[in-house]
């Protein structure tokens, strides 16, 4: 093969790659967002870094009993926004470590009434077991992931002195734990078209108001598509899980469920090593605990990824 | 395989990086939508506000129900609802009428009555406990929403007139404009909507024609009514019996007084025939009636207004009539008077009403307990 070829082919795995990996595991207003909703499952190689950054808009507006989405009529507007910046490093061709440190803010407008909360969020760090890749000489690729989550901000955020809802406060406050998995393979010899999918559990801990949130188990399946040209283009499905919340081991009521999504990205390479990537998040499917809950209306992401050192 | 890093590169990234962080920036803390009045910024408050918790709907996120809104049917034509249900009835100016929990639960507040003599219900359903106020016509606003917070589990409201922040147990203004003030009472029975029906007949009952959409065959709070468990810390947790054991309690005294003297009476231990106590509560003589099977107990103030102290028994089978006195008065639910010699008589009201046992131990800390405790 001509070096051309590699280098063109090279791209278009890097591409591949980037593009197929796009969500982990979304969750909707509660722990770890927005960390695993924006996490990457790129693996860089040995001495290769990799950066990412994602802005994501989440409107939890829809008022949802069970599966059927109803009228809330109290003229609620729910919103979330996040920054996560994630900035990963290769430690051998199978071994990396990633860390992931947040931004957010949550918002809540009622009856003439803001209150939000905004800051330093919960950081993630995992690390990351990759026994293939998909490469010129493989179709596949397997990675393993172990991590936790750590509360670095503020998680008591306050309104005229009355500590905010849980859902409001930047972080969780509690320590948590994280397991992950992910498969990729290639549909044709360039590596361009793939499907892949990943699952991943995650145990979240106590704060120091004995809340815990729900743990969750996330299943995505999708695949993905990168031209020959800088565009590219992912579709997928996410289900997640979560079980209720709980204050002093009691389960907190209409808290936790089970949601089904569709994930439409589109990824532009600005150059061989740098993309941006926009993604939507539709929910088509939903059957949440109890009698009512508030939850995602729609979710919008755009990242910029950047892979950078290493060698040839 | 893939290319060193350049400054080129490392500035478009960075770029992109200040663009996406611009769209985030924010402020902490609460903040106040700057298209509407501010609320007040509340500086005292005469509760600890370690115990006051945000619900998570938010101000208004329960919508109160108005009059406006509101359709009424005779209690005999409702099918739609358990006669073993619990509902609260409100006697106020002679027209009684009928709320199903099953509405309650889901709105929390209604505000109805005619505009010249309005009148508020409330009812917690994590507390199980339901007041019902007099409107103040001198207001221009006298409706009351729910704030979304909570105090020992407990539902606070605040009025729209001024936006104070109004306890529902303490029946006082707990912070804003109008704090220490207390609430005028209006006597409600509580019992199973069967025995409501049954005895009032002629009332008029809420329908699930509220304007709004919600689950009303459904209960919000899963398993909450009868597990021990709470979904927010309480003041004081007395452990004497099983939180959610149903009791009506009366305390003394007015306003935010954890220590009041108080006494309680488990509704489960009054048994299938109605009980008469002739009992004292710290000076207060009054009298508790009860049922079990009805799932009914009302306390009423037994010394008159001319000094005379009745002692009551109970009477069966003639309900609403529930008691009669030594000198041959009958007394119904409402305690008013309905024949013998002081026929068209109302005994007065007391500070007393239907709860969860964790609620009223949270609020008022000195409470004897009537009947025999058997336990959590």
């Amino acid at each position: 093969m001509k070096s051309l070829t590699k280098l063109t082919a090279g791209i278009v795995l890097l591409a591949a790659h980037m593009l197929a990996a796009s969500a982990w595991a979304q969750t909707c207003s509660c722990a770890t967002v927005p960390l695993l909703g924006t996490m990457q499952s790129a693996s860089p190689d040995d001495s290769q870094w990799f950066l990412a950054t994602t802005y994501e808009f989440r409107d939890i507006s829809d008022l949802v009993a069970g599966s059927n989405t109803i009228p809330d009529q109290t003229g609620r507007d729910r919103t979330s926004q996040a920054m996560v910046v994630e900035l990963s490093r290769g430690l051998t061709d199978k071994w990396s470590i990633s860390g992931l440190v947040s931004l957010v803010d949550h918002e809540r407008k009622i009856s003439g009434m803001t209150d939000s909360a905004s800051g330093l969020g919960d950081g993630l760090f995992m690390v990351k077991y990759s026994p293939a890749t998909i490469s010129l000489y493989s179709k596949n690729t397997f990675s393993f992931g172990l991590g936790g989550q750590i509360p670095l901000g503020e998680d008591d955020a306050k309104n005229n002195g009355l500590t905010l809802a849980e859902d409001l406060q930047p972080s969780t406050g509690a320590y948590g734990g994280l397991i992950w998995a992910y498969y990729a393979r290639a549909l044709n010899d360039s590596g361009g078209a793939q499907v892949y999918g990943s699952t991943s559990y995650a145990y979240n801990g106590e704060n120091d108001r004995d809340y815990r949130f729900g743990n969750s188990l996330t299943v995505t399946l999708g695949t993905s598509y990168q031209t020959q040209t800088p565009w590219g283009f992912s579709l997928e499905l996410f289900y997640r899980d979560s079980d209720r919340d709980e204050r002093d081991s009691v389960e907190i009521p209409n808290t936790g469920g089970s949601w089904v999504d569709i994930v439409p990205t589109v990824q532009y390479h600005v150059t061989e090593a740098l993309a941006l990537k926009a993604s939507g998040k539709i929910p088509i499917s939903r059957d949440l605990n109890d009698a009512l809950q508030f939850s995602t209306k729609y979710a919008v992401s755009l990242s910029a990824l950047y892979l950078f050192g290493g060698g040839d | 395989m893939f290319p060193l890093c350049n400054r080129n590169k490392l500035f478009i990234f960075l770029v992109v990086t200040a663009f996406t962080t611009a769209a985030c920036g924010n402020s902490g803390g609460g903040r106040n939508n700057p298209t509407t009045a501010p609320p007040p910024v509340v500086t005292e408050w005469l509760v600890n506000i370690d115990f006051i918790f945000d619900g998570g709907p938010g101000k208004d996120g329960i919508p109160a129900l108005v009059q406006s809104d509101l359709i009424f049917e005779s209690p005999q034509t409702i099918l739609t609802i358990n006669p073993n249900d619990l509902a609260v009835a409100v006697k106020h100016n002679g027209i009684i009428k009928i709320y199903p929990h099953d509405i309650l639960d889901w709105h929390e507040i209604v505000n109805d009555g005619p505009p010249d003599d309005p009148y508020t219900l409330s009812y917690c359903p994590l507390t199980g406990s339901a007041v019902a106020w007099p409107g103040e016509i001198t207001h221009a606003n006298s409706t009351y929403g729910v704030s979304g917070l909570l105090y020992n589990s407990n539902l606070l409201l605040y009025d729209r007139e001024t936006d104070s922040v109004w306890s529902q147990m303490y029946e006082t203004s707990i912070a804003g404009p109008r704090i220490r003030e207390v609430s005028e009472r209006i006597q409600v029975v509580e019992a199973k909507f069967g025995t409501l029906r049954d005895m009032f007949p002629d009332a008029m009952a809420l329908t699930r024609t509220t304007g709004y959409v919600r689950d009303y065959n459904g209960y919000p709070y899963g398993d909450y009514r009868e597990s021990t468990g709470l979904f927010y810390p309480v003041t004081n947790a007395d452990t004497r019996m099983h939180p959610k054991t149903r009791v009506i309690g009366i305390r003394q005294g007015t306003g935010v007084n954890e220590t009041a003297t108080s006494k309680v009476y488990q509704l489960a231990e009054f048994g299938a025939a109605t009980q008469a106590i002739n009992d004292q509560v710290g000076n207060q003589s009054i009298v508790v009636v009860g049922n079990t099977d009805l799932d009914i107990a009302v306390i009423y103030d037994r010394e008159l207004a001319d000094g005379t102290i009745l002692t009551f028994s109970p009477l069966e089978g003639d309900l609403p009539n529930i008691m009669t006195d030594t000198e041959g008065t009958v007394w119904d639910v409402f305690g008013t008077a309905v024949s013998g010699p002081r026929t068209g008589a109302q005994l007065a009201k007391t500070q007393s009403y239907t709860a969860y046992w964790f609620a009223w131990g949270a609020h008022f800390t000195e409470t004897e307990i009537h009947f025999n405790v058997t336990g959590p």
